[in-house]
C-alpha cells in the first residue's frame, strides 16, 4: 500500500495527468454541458429541416438497415421508419419530459418548500410529514403508479415525474430558508418592519436561485433518465410518436440482427444526461468555487 | 551538541501548489535537538511550525506538498526512508501530541482500543498485557481513575482529561523524541500549567528529548533550552531560551516579548502589539518577510532575503540571527 | 438503543399507513369503471351491479379504506386480473426472486462502492480518483434497461459467454444455471448504485481522514490499512449506511425495469406486464410491497446507524 505521506516528487506526474480530462474541474465542464444542451435545444428547433424523411413514415422494402445505408446514414428501425429522422424529432420531446417537469415541481415544490420553510409550526409539520410519505416511496415505482392510474401519456407521464420530484424540490428549499432565516440581513429586514411576503420574495427568495438552480439542472438530468424509463415500460408518449424510450424498446426485437435500432437512441439519452448534468456541476462550481478548491 | 544531535533537521523546505506558482509553507528551516533536551519553536499561527514538524513525521498529505532537505534522526535520514521503516519512526522514535485534544481522539473508539492499538500491533503486546500498560500511562499522566477510563469514550472525558490521555499515548511506546503542538492551546489557563508541569516532568523522568511549539513565548519559556523563533516559514533568531530573553536581536522577537505580560519584571510600559499581520504565504513580500511590519526595517530590506548569521565569540552559546540591521547594533 | 429502536419503530407507523393510503388512492383516481375492467365488455350492467356490491364499490370512499386496510391485516390485496388468481399468490411466488436479485446487487454495489471510493479518496486528486469521478458521471446518465440491453448485446449475442433471458424458476438447473443467470442483471442494476456509493464512500473518507485523529493514529506508527479500516471507515461509514439504504430501496423499485430486460420472474417483471393489461389490483398489491419494503429497509438502516454511533449507543 502506497503511504499517502511519502515524501520526495508528486507520484502524479504531468504526463500522466493529461491522459483523463479534468471533468471536475474548471470551465470545462461548464462549457462541456451547455454545449449539449444548447446543441440539443437547437437540434429540436431546426428537427423537420434537418430531418431527411418523415419520422413516421414506414417503408417495409427497408426493415432494419444497417448504419451507413445508402439514404440512411443511421439506418431504419423495425417497421422501416428512418432513425436519423426518428431522432432528430425524437430531441424535441426527450428535452420536452426533461424540462417541463422540472419547471413545474420547481414552481410547486419551491412555493410549499418557502411555505414550510418561512411559516413553520404546524404548515411545516403537516408538509414534511408528506414530503416524508412521498420519500417512502421510491420515485420510479411512484411515477409508474400514478402513471398507470391517469392512464398512458404525455400530460400522464408528466404529472406523475411532477408529483415524485415536488417533495425533493421542497425539502431543498425549506433547508435554504430555514438557513437564510437565521442570516443577519434577513433579520435586520424584519427589525425594520417589512411585511411578511415582501421578506420572503424581496430578500430570500433571490439568495436560494442559487441552490436551487442548480438542483433544477440536475433534477433535469435525472428525468432524462426517468423519463426514458417511464416510457420504455410503455408510459409516455404513446406511439407511433418519435420518443428515444418508445425507439429503444422498440429496437429490443431486433437485438440480433440490428443492434442499431436499440443502441443509437440510447446513446442520444446518455448524452442528453451526462449534457444537463455536466452543466448542473459546471454552474455549481461557478457559483461555490470553494467546491473547487482543495488545499491542505 | 553537534556531534550528538538525535535530531537532525537541514534545510527543510515544504512547498505547495498555489494558485499561480508554488509557494513555501516551510522554507530552509534547520534546527538540532539533542537527546534529553528541550527545543521549543515560537511564533505567530501559520508561520510554519506545525507544518515543520508534520514534515519530520512525514504527515503531510503527499503528493500535494513538496517536501525538501534532510531529516536524521537515529542514523536514517527520515526524508529517504521507505514509507514501512518511517511507520516504525513513528511513536516508538518520535512521539506526537496534537493541540485539540477533542478531534485528535477518535470518535468510535474507547481510550483504552486506540492507546493499546498500536502496542497489541507493533509492539507485539498481549491485549491483556497492553490494557495493563496502558492502564499505568493513564496513571503516570495523572488521570483519576485511570483504569476505569479505558473504556470510556473520548466525549466522555474533560478537555484537560483528553489532553493528558493524548499524552499518554504520545509516550506509550516509548518515543526518544516527544513532539508537543500546542498542547495547551485548547485548555483553561490553570489546567494549561497543569499540562505543562506534566510534559516538563515526564520529559525528565523518562529522558526524552522535547519539542514544544507555541504561539506563546510565555509557555515556552519555562521548560525549554533553546528556543527557535519562526516568522513566515523561516527561521528568524535561535538561541538559548535565557538569551533570548535575556538579549533578543531579531526585531520580531523583540516585538514579540514586548507584546507579552511578564510577571518578572514590573510593568514599566504598556504592552505593545505588533502593528499589521503575518503576510499571505503565497504572495510573500519582497527581501524580508518581517519588513513590512518591521519598527526598524530600512531601504535595503526589501531587497533581499537577509541569511541566518551566527552573532557573538566561538565560545558563546549559538546564537543566530536573520536580520542585518541588528548585527550592526553593538552588543 | 433500545428505545431509540422502539423509538424508530413507531415512527414506521404514521408512514406506513401513509403508504397504504397512497396505493388505495391510486385505485380510486382510475378514470373507469372498475366492474367493467374486471368483467370485460361483454357484460351485463346488471352482472357489474352485482360485483361493484360485492366489491362495496358503492360505499363511501372512507369505508372502503377501512375494508381495504381490514383485507390487508388478512393478506387479502385482491384478485389479479391478467392472472385471475389472488394477488398475494402471484406476489409471493415472486417475492423471493426479487429479493435475491435486488439482494445480491446492494450487496455488491455496496461493497465494490465502498470500496472503489475509499481506493480512490486514499489518494485525492490521482489517476483513479479522476477516474471515479468520470465514471460516476457516465453511469449517473445511463439508463439502467439500455445498460442491460448493451450487455446483452455484448456478453450473451456477442461473445456467448452469459444467458440473457430465460430464468423461469429458480432452482431449476442448478446453483450454476442461477449464477449465470443472475450475472449480467446484477450488474446491471448494481452499477448505478454502485457509482452513488463510490462517490459518498470517497467524499466521506475524504472529510473523515483529513480529522486530527487520523494523524495521530498515524503519528503513533499505525500503518496506513489499519488507519482507514479501523480509523477512517468506521467514522464514515454512518453516512455511507444512510445512502446505500437509500440505494436498497431504489434497487428494488429499480427492479421493474431490469426484470424486463432480462425476462427475471420477480415482482417487476409481474408489474410490467400488469401495466401492460392495465391489471390495477396487482400494480396496488406490487407497489405496496416494494414501499413496505422501502420502509423497513430504511428503518433497518436509521438503527445500524445508530449502533456505529457510541454516543446514541449509551443512550
Amino acid at each position: 500500500m502506497d503511504s499517502p505521506t511519502a515524501l520526495g516528487p508528486q507520484s502524479v506526474s504531468p504526463a500522466r495527468r493529461l491522459r483523463l480530462p479534468r471533468l471536475t474541474n474548471g470551465n470545462a465542464t461548464l462549457n462541456i454541458g451547455a454545449a449539449i444542451v444548447l446543441g440539443s435545444v437547437l437540434l429540436a428547433l431546426l428537427a423537420p429541416w434537418l430531418a431527411p424523411y418523415d419520422p413516421l413514415r414506414t417503408d417495409t422494402s427497408a426493415l432494419g438497415l444497417g448504419i451507413f445505408s445508402p439514404g440512411h446514414i443511421l439506418g431504419t428501425d423495425e417497421v422501416g421508419r428512418d432513425i436519423l429522422s426518428r431522432l432528430l424529432h425524437g430531441t424535441r420531446l426527450a428535452l420536452l419530459v426533461a424540462v417541463v417537469p422540472t419547471l413545474f415541481a420547481l414552481l410547486v415544490g419551491g412555493c410549499l418548500g418557502l411555505l414550510a420553510g418561512y411559516v413553520g409550526g404546524w404548515v411545516d409539520s403537516v408538509l414534511m410529514r408528506v414530503f416524508d410519505v412521498m420519500f417512502s416511496f421510491p420515485g420510479i415505482l411512484f411515477a409508474l403508479g400514478i402513471g398507470v392510474a391517469l392512464g398512458p401519456g404525455l400530460t400522464s407521464m408528466i404529472i406523475a415525474m411532477v408529483v415524485v420530484t415536488v417533495p425533493e424540490f421542497g425539502r431543498i428549499v425549506r433547508g435554504a430558508v430555514l438557513g437564510l432565516k437565521q442570516e443577519q440581513y434577513v433579520e435586520a429586514a424584519r427589525a425594520l418592519g417589512f411585511s411578511h411576503s415582501r421578506v420572503a420574495f424581496r430578500h430570500v427568495t433571490p439568495n436560494l436561485l442559487g441552490s436551487t438552480i442548480v438542483f433544477a439542472t440536475l433534477q433535469t438530468g435525472r428525468n432524462v433518465i426517468l423519463s426514458s424509463s417511464l416510457a420504455f415500460l410503455g408510459l409516455g408518449a404513446q406511439p407511433p410518436t418519435p420518443d428515444w424510450g418508445q425507439m429503444l424498446s422498440g429496437g429490443r426485437s431486433l437485438l440480433l440482427t440490428a443492434p442499431h435500432v436499440a443502441t443509437i437512441p440510447g446513446l442520444a439519452i446518455v448524452v442528453l444526461a451526462v449534457g444537463f448534468n455536466l452543466l448542473g456541476d459546471g454552474v455549481r462550481d461557478r457559483l461555490d468555487p470553494r467546491a473547487r478548491r482543495t488545499r491542505p | 551538541m553537534s556531534s550528538q544531535a538525535l535530531l537532525d533537521v537541514e534545510r527543510l523546505s515544504v512547498a505547495y501548489p498555489g494558485r499561480d506558482r508554488p509557494f513555501r509553507t516551510v522554507d530552509d528551516v534547520s534546527f538540532r535537538v539533542a537527546p534529553g533536551e528541550a527545543l521549543g519553536i515560537v511564533g505567530e499561527s501559520g508561520c510554519g511550525k506545525s507544518q515543520t514538524m508534520l514534515a519530520v513525521l512525514r504527515l503531510l498529505p503527499s503528493p500535494v506538498a513538496d517536501i525538501s532537505g534532510a531529516i536524521r534522526f537515529g542514523g536514517d535520514d527520515l526524508a529517504g526512508i521507505p514509507a514501512k521503516r518511517m511507520r516504525a519512526v513513528r511513536g516508538s522514535g518520535i512521539g506526537l501530541v496534537s493541540q485539540d485534544a477533542l478531534s485528535a481522539l477518535n470518535p468510535a473508539m474507547t481510550i483504552g482500543a486506540q492507546m493499546a492499538e498500536p502496542l497489541v500491533r507493533y509492539d507485539g503486546m498481549r491485549r491483556r498485557a497492553a490494557l495493563e500498560r496502558c492502564a499505568e500511562l493513564l496513571d503516570l499522566v495523572g488521570l483519576p481513575g485511570a483504569r476505569q477510563r479505558l473504556g470510556s469514550y473520548p466525549h466522555e472525558l474533560s478537555g484537560g482529561m483528553r489532553q493528558r490521555v493524548l499524552i499518554a499515548m504520545a509516550i506509550s511506546r516509548n518515543p526518544k523524541v516527544l513532539i508537543a503542538d500546542e498542547p495547551t492551546t485548547a485548555l483553561d489557563v490553570t489546567i494549561q500549567a497543569q499540562v505543562l508541569g506534566l510534559i516538563d516532568r515526564l520529559r525528565r523522568e523518562l529522558g526524552m528529548a522535547l519539542i514544544l511549539i507555541s504561539h506563546d513565548l510565555g509557555v515556552v519559556a519555562g521548560i525549554t533550552d533553546r528556543i527557535a523563533v519562526m516568522y513566515a516559514g523561516r527561521i528568524v533568531e535561535t538561541a538559548s531560551t535565557t538569551d533570548l530573553f535575556d538579549r533578543p536581536r531579531h526585531p520580531y522577537t523583540r516585538a514579540l516579548l514586548a507584546s507579552m505580560p511578564r510577571m518578572d519584571e514590573e510593568l514599566r510600559e504598556r504592552l505593545r502589539p505588533i502593528p499589521g499581520l503575518p503576510p499571505d504565504l503565497e504572495q510573500p513580500p519582497p527581501g524580508c518577510a518581517y519588513h513590512p511590519r518591521c519598527l526598524l526595517a530600512r531601504a535595503g530590506c526589501e531587497q533581499s532575503m537577509p541569511q541566518l548569521v551566527r552573532i557573538g565569540a566561538g565560545g558563546a552559546p549559538d546564537h543566530r540571527v536573520r536580520c542585518p540591521v541588528v548585527l550592526e547594533e553593538t552588543p | 438503543m433500545l428505545t431509540f429502536t422502539v423509538r424508530r419503530a413507531l415512527q414506521m407507523i404514521p408512514v406506513a399507513f401513509g403508504v397504504t393510503l397512497a396505493t388505495f388512492l391510486l385505485g380510486q383516481i382510475i378514470p373507469g369503471d372498475q366492474a367493467a375492467a374486471l368483467l370485460g365488455p361483454s357484460s351485463s350492467e346488471q352482472e357489474r351491479q352485482a360485483l361493484r356490491e360485492e366489491m362495496g364499490l358503492n360505499e363511501p370512499v372512507l369505508t372502503q379504506y377501512v375494508t381495504y386496510l381490514g383485507n390487508l391485516f388478512t393478506g387479502d390485496l385482491g384478485r389479479s386480473l391478467s392472472f385471475g388468481r389472488p394477488v398475494m399468490s402471484v406476489l409471493a411466488e415472486r417475492i423471493a426472486n426479487t429479493v435475491l436479485l435486488s439482494g445480491t446487487a446492494i450487496v455488491v454495489a455496496a461493497l465494490l462502492g465502498v470500496a472503489i471510493g475509499t481506493w480512490a479518496a486514499m489518494k485525492p486528486g490521482s489517476v483513479r480518483d479522476r477516474g471515479l469521478t468520470v465514471g460516476v458521471l457516465f453511469f449517473n446518465s445511463i439508463p439502467s434497461f439500455w445498460f442491460g440491453l448493451v450487455l446483452i448485446m455484448t456478453f450473451s449475442l456477442g461473445l456467448r459467454l452469459l444467458p440473457a433471458t430465460g430464468m423461469t424458476s429458480i432452482g431449476g438447473g442448478g446453483v450454476v444455471d442461477v449464477v449465470a443467470h443472475m450475472v449480467l442483471p446484477v450488474i446491471t442494476l448494481a452499477a448505478w448504485s454502485l457509482a452513488v456509493i463510490a462517490r459518498m464512500t470517497r467524499s466521506a473518507v475524504l472529510e473523515v481522514i483529513g480529522n486530527d485523529y487520523v494523524r495521530t493514529a498515524r503519528s503513533r506508527g499505525v500503518g496506513e490499512m489499519r488507519v482507514v479500516v479501523r480509523h477512517v471507515l468506521p467514522n464514515a461509514l454512518p453516512s455511507v449506511v444512510t445512502v446505500i439504504g437509500l440505494q436498497a430501496g431504489f434497487l428494488l423499485s429499480g427492479a421493474v425495469l431490469t426484470e424486463t430486460v432480462f425476462s427475471w420472474p420477480g415482482i417487476g417483471l409481474a408489474l410490467y406486464q400488469a401495466i401492460s393489461t392495465r391489471d390495477i389490483p396487482l400494480i396496488q398489491g406490487g407497489i405496496l410491497l416494494i414501499a413496505i419494503g422501502f420502509v423497513l429497509i430504511n428503518f433497518l438502516v436509521d438503527t445500524l446507524q445508530a449502533y456505529f454511533n457510541p454516543k446514541i449507543k449509551l443512550a
